[in-house]
């Protein structure tokens, strides 16, 4: 069964008089526990998609299920409880608030869960250490490298262990060895957690640790590829 | 998780030092301000308020002819009114609990000597009738009467009287000689000293009446004034109410019985309310200056809208990261609010203890230019009042940027550069 329905997905942006469509009907299942890669030219609405399987954004036109749940009639507070629990995002630019040590910017999403602040803390470093950063907890981000404060931030991302990562372009900013070992990563945790994992690249050798591999042109799906 | 709200609140503000100092002086020169203000106001209201009661006691209870009661449709108001009362001390006396009564009255006197050689002085004087109790039981209301010359009237003098410096050199008499009062005889037995000015002004003021110790005063035996001035009494009656009663308590007490015997159109007035009037004034003053002050308070709770906005613009980011792990709109407006609001109460503080450091200043350099004695005016409910509405300022300044903060759509949040 899927974890993630998306049906005639349209998104459409009002620039002035000018209607941008960024995604123009896309359906799309994706079962749990797969790696999907999402390839294709710049603005081609990759990132839009993301937005919108994310909760972030809500599509002009269609409908998005999470878990058999769809996300239409859902109130604020609903969808950002669905963003807290069932999802977890990994971004380009890391995106960790530069105010918070390691710890706590893994702690960070665990806070808007009432989850208790020892069960926080303790989580926090466990999943610093599972990524291999347990000596760097009490850093800042600008005390740490690009590679590692991705690391940091797909251990964010796994802080309420949410069944689906979403990651925009995770190796965009980071030369090929730290990239090879953030996907190795996300590999392991699909593999050994069963983790649903959605990640947006440009680059084939991202690609390539994918069980599916999914191209958007001007807002469509144009080409599906599965691999085994 | 308002805590962790908290520290992550206070982590921001951290990370920010100089910015958030920045913003936090302006809020600290509007609480100083006012903070100093409001204290020196209090103090001066205690200093005001512990002299009169050093003149009066607090256990003085003022009889007098006056309206009790409000009257809206007479249009008539609680205060008192001229005439003389015509009791007996005794009456009073009587009362439970009162331990000590006198009656003060004091005219305006023709007064003639004729001097040794032959030429005639005169002119008008106030005359008080000095009651035999009022200079041992009220001697703080009538001051230490400092002799020059001769002797004080004492228990049993009839007509003898004592002389004001001033009056005592226009007459030229020294103690011995004799003077006329209305066309009668009497001997002056003593002169007195200058009268310290503050001790003039405050007797009278105190009592609600026209200045009347002067060094022009002319004292007489109080049972005289009856016969040279005519009707029996006395426009004010001091009585004393002992330790072991609440002076409001013996006050209604002397009522009763001035109702019971007869009396009536009697105010009764305590310390306790000539201190109130005191400090109403005082206070609307003070209120009225510190809220002057309070204009610095505003421009500081500008500039901390200000900082809050420009942090909302530049966190947008951090905002919509937020908002992608699971913030709802309610966490991120709450951030927000307690950011600024402790910004507001860190400012409050830093601003009491100024506030308070330039009142006990401006204390000190008052005893020492001008050797006036300013008593302290730190209290409690100021400093907890400034503290809550330095905090007040502080969320109502993050009020509209928390909002603006909580309605960012996340995806906008990420497109921000
Ligand atoms: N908020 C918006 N307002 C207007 N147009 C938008 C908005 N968001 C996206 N678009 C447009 O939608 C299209 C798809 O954008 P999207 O960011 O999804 O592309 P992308 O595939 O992620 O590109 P890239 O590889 O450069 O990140 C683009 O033409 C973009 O300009
Ligand atoms: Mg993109």
């Amino acid at each position: 069964m899927s974890l993630v329905k998306l049906r005639n997905i349209t998104k459409e942006y009002q620039l002035g008089k000018t209607v941008v469509h960024a995604l123009r009907g896309v359906d799309l299942a994706i079962d749990a526990g797969e790696i999907v890669a999402i390839m294709g030219p710049s603005g081609s609405g990759k990132s839009t998609l993301m937005h919108i399987i994310g909760c972030l954004d809500m599509p002009s036109v269609g409908e998005v299920e999470i878990e058999n749940m769809p996300t239409d009639s859902l109130r604020e507070r609903q969808l950002a409880t669905i963003r807290g629990r069932k999802i977890g995002f990994v971004f380009q630019t890391f995106n960790l608030v530069a105010s918070l040590t390691a710890q706590g910017n893994v702690a960070l999403p665990m806070i808007f869960q009432k989850i208790k602040r020892t069960q926080r803390t303790q989580r926090a470093a466990e999943l610093l250490e599972k990524i291999g950063l347990g000596d760097r907890k009490n850093h800042h981000p600008n005390e740490l490298s690009g590679g590692e404060r991705q690391r940091v931030s797909i251990a964010r991302a796994m802080a309420n262990d949410p069944d689906i990562i979403l990651a925009d372009e995770p190796t965009g900013n980071l030369d090929s060895e730290s990239g090879a070992t953030v996907m190795r990563t996300l590999r392991r945790l699909s593999d050994e957690e069963g983790k649903t994992v959605i990640v947006v690249t440009h680059n084939p050798e991202v690609a390539a640790y994918a069980d599916r591999v999914i191209t958007l042109r001007d807002g469509k799906i144009i080409k599906e590829e599965r691999r085994d | 998780m308002i805590k962790d709200f908290f520290f992550l609140a206070l982590k921001t503000v951290r990370q920010r030092r100089l910015r958030s100092w920045l913003t936090v002086i302006g809020v600290v020169i509007g609480i100083t301000a006012v903070v100093a203000l409001l204290s020196l106001g209090i103090g001066l209201e205690r200093t005001i308020i512990a002299q009169v009661e050093g003149i009066f006691g607090v256990d003085t209870i003022m009889i007098m002819r006056g309206v009790e009661e409000r009257d809206p449709r007479r249009d008539t108001r609680r205060g008192p009114v001229p005439g003389l009362i015509d009791i007996e001390p005794d009456l009073v006396r009587q009362v439970e609990e009162v331990v000590a009564i006198a009656p003060i009255r004091s005219e305006t006197g023709l007064i003639r000597r004729v001097a040794e050689n032959g030429v005639p002085v005169s002119g008008f004087f106030p005359v008080i009738g000095l009651y035999s109790e009022m200079v041992t039981e009220f001697r703080a209301f009538i001051g230490e009467f400092p002799i020059a010359a001769g002797r004080m009237l004492i228990v049993g003098d009839e007509r003898k009287a004592i002389l004001g410096y001033a009056v005592a050199q226009r007459l030229a008499v020294t103690p011995g000689k004799t003077i006329e009062i209305e066309g009668q005889s009497f001997q002056v037995v003593g002169i007195i000293e200058t009268y310290p000015e503050e001790m003039k002004a405050a007797m009278g003021a105190a009592a609600g009446l026209e200045p009347i110790l002067t060094d022009e005063t002319i004292f007489i035996p109080f049972a005289m004034m009856e016969e040279i001035f005519g009707d029996a009494g006395a426009p004010l009656f001091l009585a004393k109410a002992g330790e072991r009663e609440d002076v409001v308590i013996v006050a209604e007490r002397i009522n009763t019985a001035l109702a019971e015997a007869g009396v009536d159109g009697i105010l009764l007035v305590t310390f306790e309310e000539i201190s109130q009037g005191i400090g109403t004034m005082v206070n609307i003053v003070s209120s009225f200056v510190a809220g002057l002050a309070g204009i610095a308070l505003l421009v500081g709770g500008v500039g901390l809208m200000n900082t809050m906005y420009t942090s909302v613009l530049e966190r947008t980011r951090e905002i919509g990261v937020m908002k992608a792990v699971g913030a709802q709109n309610r966490h991120i407006l709450s951030i927000f609010l307690i950011e600024s609001s402790l910004m507001g109460f860190i400012g409050g503080i830093v601003g009491i203890i100024l506030g308070l450091l330039l009142s006990v200043g401006a204390s000190l350099a008052m005893r020492h230019f001008w050797e006036f004695e300013l008593l302290l005016g730190i209290s409690a409910p100021l400093i907890i009042g400034a503290l809550l509405f330095s905090l007040l300022v502080g969320a109502i300044a993050g009020m509209l940027p928390a909002r603006r903060a909580s309605k960012l759509r996340p995806v906008e949040a990420f497109r921000y550069e």
